[in-house]
Formats: C-alpha cells, structure tokens, sequence
C-alpha cells in the first residue's frame, strides 16, 4: 500500500538528494549492522524508544509502514537527531552519509523520491560542512545551473525612477513578513497576478508622468527642430527609455514592434495613450523583473557557461548596491582586457569602498543574518519603572554593526564577543534604552560606545535588540534562540515542527520558564528540542525586555546549557552562563566557516552546493588572511568562479 | 414589477452583447429566472483576533466550554436574543445560525492561521503567503463562477497597503490577491464601466497586458529551459490579467448597472470607513454578477494594529486580544463586542441589500450564504480546537439553517466534526462534492469527523 504512505510523507522529510548522488566516496554500507550497531540499543524488542522498533525491519521495503520507519531513519541521520546523546556508540559522518544513500536510493527504487529541497532557503545546512570543506571536494566545479530570478524592491524601485522620477507608497516585490532567514533568494518569490497587476500599474503611471503636461510633445518638438521626423523623434524617445531603463539599446525588431504597439493604441484612443503603452510595455520587459544569470552564452567543454559581461556587470551591481549598474560599470566590463576574475576582484573592491550603497548592503547582510529587526514587531506590555521601544534598540545595533564594519578587523568575533555598545546613539533617552541595558535613568547620551562588564553583555547575542528580536510578547524565547545558533553559528539543521504539535508552554505563573519548557523533554520532542533548549537556555540571564537580571521570581536565575550533538568536538559539553557558550562558539574555526556559508547564500541568492567547495574553501581563507576583514571574504566570494559560471542548463536538467 | 425589470434588462443585454461568455451568463440567469435551480452565492468574512465561543453564546443559552459538550444539540436561535457583538443582525434572525463545535487543529492556530483559515492546513509561519493549497472560497468560485470566479476585499489598519497574498489561494503556492484598497478595487472591477480617462486607462490597460503576454512569451521561447518556473509564472500573471479585462469588457454594460458609486469613503485614512466601502464593492460584485463569491477580510492577519480607531477603539487588537478573547478577561469583551459588532453591521446592510434584490421567486439573499469567522479561529491566541461560526441564509433551502443554534459535540467526541467537513458541506451544496477539505487532523476519525457533507447541515 503505497498510496496512503505517499500522503504521509508529503512534506514531511527534506534531503539534499544531490548530496548523496555525488558522494562518490559512499560504498555500499552493510545496512544490518549500521542499524544494529548504532540503532537497535534503544529501537530493538527490548527498549522501543517511542514506540519505535527497527530490529524487523526488512531491506526489501515490503510495505507502507517499513517505508515509513526507514524514512524516519533517514530523515534521523540526515538532520543529525540520532543517536540521540547518551548512545553508546556513535557513527562516523561517513559512515552515516552511506546510510543515507543506501535508504534514499532503496526508497528511490520503490518511487518514493524525499523532496529534495537543496535549492530552499533554510535548507542550505543539508549539505555536510565537513565535505565543503575538504581538501578532496576543491576539484569539483560549479554546479548550479543558469538561472533567472526576481529583483529586489529597490532594484524594481530604481529602475522605475530611471524612467520617471516619483513616489510610490506600496512596493509591489517588498518582501514578506516575518523575516526569517535572508530575504533575496532565487526562487523565494515567484512573480504572482498582484505582483504583476501592481507593476502593471505603476508603469503606467510612470509613463503617465512622462507624457503628461505637455513634456511628450516638448520633446518631440525638439527633436523635430533639430531635423528630425516626428517618427523618428518618437523611436528616439523610445530609445532613450530603453537605455534608462534596461541600459541597452533596442534591436530593430523591437523598436518595430513598439511602434506597432504606439501606433494601434493611437488609433484607439488618441495620443499620447500610444507613448504611453510603449513607455510602459518597455518597463515591464522580463529584464526589468528578473536578473537573468547565463542565458546569453553557449557552455564550453566543460559544460560551464560564463556569465556574460552585461550579466556580470549586473550581478556584482546587485550584490553589492542592490541596484542596477551605473553605464560606467557596465562599460569597464565591456572594455576591460584583464581576466573576468580580475575585472571582478578590482571593481568589487571599488563598489564596495566608494559606492554609497555598499555600506548598507553589508548592514543588510548582518541585519538579516542576526534577524534583529524583528523585535520592532515584537510587541510588549508596559510596565512599571521601565520604557520598552524596540525601533531604538534596534537602532543601537545597527550602530554597533556599522562601527565593526568600519573597522573590518576579526568582524565576526568582534560582533559575538564584544562589551562596547551604543546606547542612546541619537536621541531615544525619552524612550528609555538606558534602561533596557541596566543604566540609570539619568545616564547622559553620548556617541562613544559604553563599556560593559564582559559578564554583563558580551556580543549581538546579548543586545537587547537581538534577545527581543528572539523573544515572545510575554516571555524569552530559548527555543527560537537555540534555533538560531544551531542554525546560523553551529551549521545544524532542525525538521520543521511536526502539524500534529500543539506547541505551547503551560501557563503557569509560579514557574520560570526553564520548568514550563519540561514539557519539551519528552521524548518524541526532545530530540529536536535538545538541540535547540540548552543553547537557548543560557540567555534566561536576561528577561524579555532585554534587562541583565539576577533573579527571576525571586530567585537566582539559572543561566546553565550546553551544546549537544553539534558534530565538533571541541564545541560539546555545558555551560555555565551564555558568556562561556558565547566564548566558546565564537572562538571555533567551524562556527568562523559557518558564518562564510551564510555570507555565500546572502551574496549569491542560493544554498552552497558541493560544486561551491572551492569558493568557500578560498573565501574562508581570505577571510582569515585579511584578519577577519568582511569585504575581503565578500570580494572573494564574488570573484570566484561560484559568481562567474552556471552549469548548462541542459546538463543540469539531465542530472 | 421589479422581477420584470430584471429580467427585462437581461434579455435585452443577451441581445446586445454578442460575446459567448456574457451570453452563457445570461442563459444562466434566465433560467434562473424562468424558475430553474439557482446557482449558490458565498461571502466569507473574516476578522482577525479570534471569535471566542462564550462570545457567540447568547446570554440565555448556558455556555459549556468545548471539552464538555458530550453531544449534538440543536436549538431556535429565535427564541434567544443575539449575543451583544451580533446584534446589528438581530433583524434578520431568521436566517442567523450561530454554529459551535467544529475544528480545525489541522491550521495549527495561533494568532492567525493565514490562508488556512479557508484551506485548512498549517502554514510553515516563515511565510504566509506560501499557501500549502487551494482555498473554500475560490474552490466554490471555480463551482459557480461569475464573470470572475471570485473577487477577494478587505480592509487594512495601513491606509498604504493595497493587498494581502495571505487568506486566499487557487493552488499551492498560488496566493490570490485581496484588494485592501477600495478605489483600486473599484478601478479594477468597475472602470470598465467608467467614463473619460478612466475608461481610456481600462483599454490602454487592456492593449498594454495584451502585448506583454506576446512579449514575455518571445523572451520565454528565446530563453528556453533557463525561463524556468519564474519566466512561467510571469506569464501565467499576465495571461489571468489580460483574460479579466476582456471579462470585464464583455460584461460592460451590465457593470455599468450595478457599479457603486465611489464617495469619500473610498479614499478615507479610517480604516473602518474603507471596509464601509469594500462591502459596498462586494455587495455590487454579487448583485453585478461579477462573481458569485466574495472573500471580505477586516484586518485579517493584523495583530499589532489598530484597525478599528474609526468607531472609537483605540487599543490595537493585540491589546484588547489579551484583555480578553485570550484569557476571557471581562475587559477586552466590550472592545471585542464593538469591533464585531462594526462588521455584523456591515454583514446587515449587506443582506438587506440583497433581500431588496429580486431573484426566481424570492430574492438574491434567499440563494446566499454569509460565514462569518475569524482567521485566529476561537480567542487571540487560538488553539483550533473550536472555529465558531457564524451564519446568514440557507441557499434557497439546500442547508438546513437559519434561526439555529447549533453545538457540535467537543474535539474528538463522537459525533464531533471538523471545519473540512463543513467545507466538504458547501462544495456538496455547490454541486461539486468532495469527501474532505484540506489537510487532515491525524488525531481524529477520518470517515466520521472529517468526511462530508454534514448530515445535520443538510436539508
């Protein structure tokens, strides 16, 4: 009975598929003793640890619920939940993977395929660290096919506005709520009706202000002056929209076709409708809604396809301003004799030092990477004896992040380690941020950073603004905190919540929170829940609002966690307070590494494949060699061949 | 007589409009007309911040929380004053049902369940407008289309923002656009049927989405399989735009008759006067035969907001969510009573609207239903344990509603039936029978709880 199990696992288990089809190094493992080596202690006749058992299950697969239970295996060793801590033995990472393509490839044969969501952002984490970064993956090429994606609302923004200068108050691509992980991703937002209709709209307004007044017929007139037809005068003016807009000129067929277009909508409704329509049929073009990646070059023997230098152009513009190139920048790439990699590294470079942009685009990165601006839409209660206002604390971080940034020295560990913060930055005394961060009421504003004592605040981790950001309107939100850590600094993955949870504390006044969190310790639960709760449990140093505190319903607050089942050694075992977690996480190689994958996704729009090793292996050890400089591993990163080419497109749907 | 009217004015239509679709909507109504089945009308209401079950409960009825109602039980409504937040309609009791009971753990609850709300399934929270499905609303559209299949309205606490992705879907990953902008709305549905410039700008629209179609399909056949999905879903935008103006086109002169005509409330900064305007959209839309169902949100999804500072309420709904509908705090109650009471008003004006309308042998409220529920389902932070609803018209006596109150036995009893059966009810109603909606509550009995129709529903 497959039908019934097919409905089960839909959208139950995400796997990296393309993970196991190039691990050429996995040998058929002996599945009967992986299982009853590092399984059947706890899911054998004698224990059946929730309910289940795995000493009968057979390699054939025969039926919906055997399907059903390797598929659990699978998904187990795939987001690293089992063994659970406390096993007594424990499989390599190899010997795992080979499990894993041993049960996706058995399943595979019985047409039951997981979803393969490696292209998902806040999948990207499937893909196993410690292949990324070896030495034997450095070989493999680029993997990821041509693309197209949708720009981002300030690119639309801007392009719009190189037509016809105006305000709009709703921003059609302005991306969705809540936050999450990074909000410009390839495949994150398809275009849809409203999209469309909205974009529709605003060209046509856009075309409106162009033509209205008189200042259509203006410009006809002047060319006409200066000799011209009144025809040739219009395509003039068409051309001119093409090179604000999509900054090319348009091939003959084109300009006919819009004339065509002008002509027919004249004879309807009388000018300028026709200007119009052609004004606005320009503006819709694909080009002005998508950045195209690969589309115009043949592959070479390899089957890779450089990007184009229009494309290039684009695609470092957009990464670094989030903004169309200038016509100088897409010159220099027109005209450049140096290879791509250089033309690359030295206008990288000169974006990222002189753009106005580019400062921003890197607070961005952080300002999503550490998710803090979500505390604005935190909401609190008032109480008494203290001012809660987000926007300001929120503010103090953006501060803080630009100072480091400035500085681009060891920025990651600065950032989770430092006790310099900005407090009252502009003008939010009146709103109390003093008192979030435990200073009296009186304390004057200045713009130098406050020292705190390193056992008071140490890092993002414990600004207010991030511990609001991860917080509930009534309580400290350990898990979403243990979530974000495993997932952004430890590299690991947690499976989305299962529907049948009914995920919610007791409400129970007298206990802290850590005792109303027990619930999360049964077991069915605390598999996931163990990899997030102790990491999450340690900044309980501090209540919801953000405030350092001692106590908590009147008794000493209990700060102690731990990093369990992180895979690196070095990074397992309790701590005492969120200061050691914190120490210890941002003194780690992996953590550093890390944090150079999620810059990847950030500046690329995508999840790192294994194709990407090289370019992560180069842009960590830039990082490190730059002595923690943020626009040395962005410039790497987008000079490398994971920005340059895209796998055929016929060969990537072939795999 | 005004049944002569109507039906005057549409066989001259079918005389003068040559177009196959305006003639097939014709044929329908006429038969309609001469007596034949009448096809079904919906509108779903929803507000945000739950719509507790005690608050539903007319005062005369003792209230028993869920987790004790052991068994189905049915009872006059008319013999029992309307609960404060539903008095507005206490004049048209007749055809009220207040329905108690159903679940819909499925959604997950919390502070709003976003399109599975009308789809019944849990969305991923990272976003809501990815819905896992399609949605009641559209799927009845698809049923008994109108010009449109369906229209969706609603009103924002944010004047700037002019639509929401997160309530209604034609399909995974497919959103549908409520209008959150009542002259937008009216741009889009009506200016077909307006004069001057406006006009110009409905056929410069038509002209211009018409060539896009062309061009985005030259680029997509240039670029091959690197168009991908993106490329195809651009289209697919474009193609739906451009198929609605001709829709619209086609069906002018009709618009022409039932367009509303847009005042200061169409613009307004208040949040309450533009959802004033939207059911006044909404009501056009059904009377116009633009769509035979209508999605009406009022600041759905919106906790930290204060939708409702036009009839004096100045808490936002997070506020006044925990004074009350959460932990059933007496406080929050009035507040909650005032804001539902806005839109029962709202709901009342409609019906008296479409009882003024006359249709076969009765009047279009006689072949309408209204749901009235909330995307939090039962209190601010819901838990989907009991969606309580609320109910206006009988579809010309298909459902056996109206004048009831109805509690279904608690979550898991016997007897006990889920919101996806209720759905399954309406598709049965609508001539499109499904046995479920949505996704299934793994805790509950399949064929008993959470298969359709409800017998207890059904005429």
């Amino acid at each position: 009975m497959i039908v019934p199990f097919k409905r089960w696992s839909l959208g139950a288990i995400f796997i990296v598929v393309s993970c196991f089809v190039h691990d050429a190094s996995a040998a058929e493992p002996n599945i009967k003793t992986f299982l009853k080596t590092y399984c059947l202690q706890c899911h054998g006749a004698d224990e059946a640890e929730g309910e289940v058992r795995l000493d009968n299950l057979t390699l054939t697969i025969k039926n919906a619920h055997e399907a059903k239970l390797w598929y659990r295996v699978l998904e187990s060793l795939q987001f690293n939940e089992m063994p659970f801590v406390g096993a007594d033995a424990f499989p390599t990472r190899r010997e795992s993977r080979q499990a894993e393509t041993w049960i996706a490839t058995a399943l595979a044969q019985h047409g039951l395929q997981p979803e393969d969501k490696s292209d998902a952002e806040g999948y990207g984490n499937l893909v196993p660290h410690e292949l990324l970064f070896s030495s034997n993956e450095r070989n493999r090429s680029v993997d990821v096919g041509a693309r197209i994606w949708r720009v981002s609302p300030e690119t639309l923004r801007s392009k719009l506005s190189a037509a016809s200068r105006f305000n709009f108050t709703t921003n059609p691509f302005d991306f969705d709520k809540p936050l999450g992980n990074f909000t410009d991703f390839k495949g994150k937002y398809p275009l849809n009706e409203i999209m469309a209709e909205q974009v529709t709209e605003l060209a046509i307004t856009a075309a409106e202000n162009q033509t209205k007044d008189g200042v259509a017929e203006k410009a006809i007139a002047g060319h006409i002056g200066r000799g011209a037809t009144k025809r040739e005068a219009i395509e003039h003016m068409l051309i001119q929209q093409y090179q604000n807009v999509l900054r090319r000129t348009p091939s003959d067929e084109e300009l006919s076709s819009l004339m065509a277009l002008l002509d027919r909508i004249d004879k309807q409704l009388g000018e300028p409708y026709g200007l119009q329509a052609a004004y606005a049929s320009i503006i819709l073009k694909p080009e002005t809604i998508f950045r195209f990646e690969g589309a115009s070059a043949k592959p070479d023997a390899n089957g890779l396809i450089q990007l184009s230098s229009r494309e290039l152009a684009h695609a470092l513009a957009y990464a670094i301003t989030d903004r169309p190139p200038e016509r100088e920048l897409l010159a220099t790439f027109e005209s450049s004799n140096s290879s791509i990699n250089e033309t690359l590294q030295v206008q990288a470079e000169r974006l990222i030092q002189d753009n106005r942009y580019a400062p921003q685009r890197l607070l961005q990165f952080f300002q999503e990477y550490f998710d803090y601006e979500k505390a604005n839409d935190i909401f609190k209660d008032k109480i008494p004896k203290h001012m809660h206002w987000a926007p300001g604390l929120v503010h103090d971080l953006d501060v803080l992040i630009q100072h480091v940034l400035e500085k681009d020295e060891q920025v990651l560990h600065t950032l989770l380690t430092t006790s310099d913060m900005y407090v009252l930055f502009y003008s939010h005394k009146e709103r109390g941020n003093q008192l979030t961060f435990n200073l009296p009421p009186d304390f004057k504003k200045t713009t130098r950073p406050v020292s705190f004592p390193k056992d008071q605040r140490m890092g993002v981790l414990t600004h207010p603004a991030w511990l609001i950001a991860h917080s509930s309107n009534f309580d400290n939100d350990p898990i979403r905190r243990g979530h974000w850590i495993r997932y952004k600094l430890l590299g690991g993955m947690i499976p989305d919540i299962p529907i049948t949870v009914d995920a919610k504390l007791p409400d129970e006044p007298t206990w802290t929170l850590r005792q109303r969190m027990h619930v999360t310790r049964v077991s069915e639960c605390y598999k996931c829940h163990s990899k997030m709760n102790p990491l999450g449990l340690p900044f309980e140093q501090f209540d919801h609002y953000g405030r350092y505190r001692f106590d908590e319903l009147e008794r000493p607050v209990e700060t102690s966690g731990g990093v369990l089942n992180s895979g690196v050694a070095e990074l397992d075992g309790e701590v005492k307070t969120p200061f050691e977690l914190i120490e210890r996480l941002a003194n780690s190689e992996h953590v550093e590494q890390v944090f150079v994958r999620h810059v990847f996704r950030f500046f690329l729009g995508r999840n790192e494949t294994l194709g990407d090793a090289k370019t992560l292996q180069d842009a960590y050890r830039a990082y490190v060699d730059s002595n923690g400089s943020m626009k040395s591993l962005v410039i790497s990163l987008l000079s490398s061949d994971s920005f340059i080419y895209r796998k055929d497109v016929g060969s990537a749907a072939d795999k | 007589m005004l049944v002569l009217n109507r039906r005057q004015s549409l066989k001259g239509l079918s005389l003068g409009a040559g177009s196959l679709l305006l003639g097939a909507l014709t044929e329908r109504v006429m038969a309609n007309a001469d007596g034949n089945t009448l096809p079904p009308r919906f509108v779903f209401v929803l507000q945000s911040n739950g719509f507790d079950a005690i608050q539903a409960c007319p005062e005369t009825i003792p209230f028993e929380p869920y987790a004790n109602r052991e068994l189905f039980e049915s009872l006059d409504l008319t013999e029992h004053r309307l609960p404060n937040g539903l008095a507005p309609l206490e004049a048209h009791k007749k055809r009220v049902t207040v329905l108690q009971g159903l679940s819909g753990k499925s959604t997950g609850g919390g502070h709003s369940t976003s399109s599975g709300a009308l789809g019944q399934y849990r969305l991923s929270g990272a976003s809501t407008t990815a819905p896992l499905g399609i949605t009641i609303d559209y799927q009845l559209g698809q049923t008994v289309p109108g010009i449109l299949p369906w229209i969706g309205v609603g009103m924002s606490a944010n004047a700037g923002r002019n639509a929401t992705l997160s309530f209604s879907a034609r399909g995974p990953h497919k959103p549908l656009a409520i209008a959150l902008n009542p002259e937008k709305a009216y741009n889009a549905f009506f200016s077909v049927a307006a004069a001057g410039d406006l006009n110009k700008r409905f056929h410069l629209k038509r002209n211009l989405l018409d060539y896009m179609v062309d061009d985005v399909k030259h680029t997509q056949k240039a670029l091959g399989a690197l168009g991908g999905v993106e490329l195809e879903a651009y289209l697919d935008a474009y193609d739906s735009l451009a198929k609605r103006q001709y829709r619209l086109l086609d069906a002018e002169d009709q618009l022409r008759k039932s367009a509303p005509r847009p005042d200061d409330r169409f613009t307004s900064t208040i949040a309450t006067r533009r959802l004033e305007a939207q059911f006044e959209i909404a009501s056009c839309a059904l009377i116009g035969g633009l769509s035979n169902v209508a999605t009406i949100t009022s600041a759905a999804g919106e906790i930290n907001a204060q939708p409702y500072l036009g009839i004096g309420i100045e808490e936002s709904n997070h506020q006044y969510g925990h004074m009350g509908g959460n932990r059933r705090d007496a406080r929050g109650i009035p507040l909650y009573e005032k804001s539902r009471g806005f839109v029962m008003t709202q709901i009342a004006k409609m019906v008296s609207r479409l009882e003024s309308m006359p249709e076969g042998n009765g009047t279009m409220m006689d072949n309408t239903l209204i749901v009235y529920m909330s995307d939090a389902p039962d209190t601010h932070h819901s838990t989907a344990m009991e969606w309580p609803m609320l109910l206006v018209g009988d579809l010309g006596g298909r459902l056996k509603l109206g004048g009831r109150y109805i509690n279904y036995p608690g979550y898991g009893k016997p007897g006990h039936r889920t919101v996806g059966s209720f759905y399954s009810t309406l598709l049965h109603v609508a001539g499109a029978p499904q046995e479920t909606f949505g996704r299934l509550d793994p805790d509950l009995d399949e064929k008993t709880m959470q298969t359709g129709p409800c017998p207890e529903l059904l005429a």
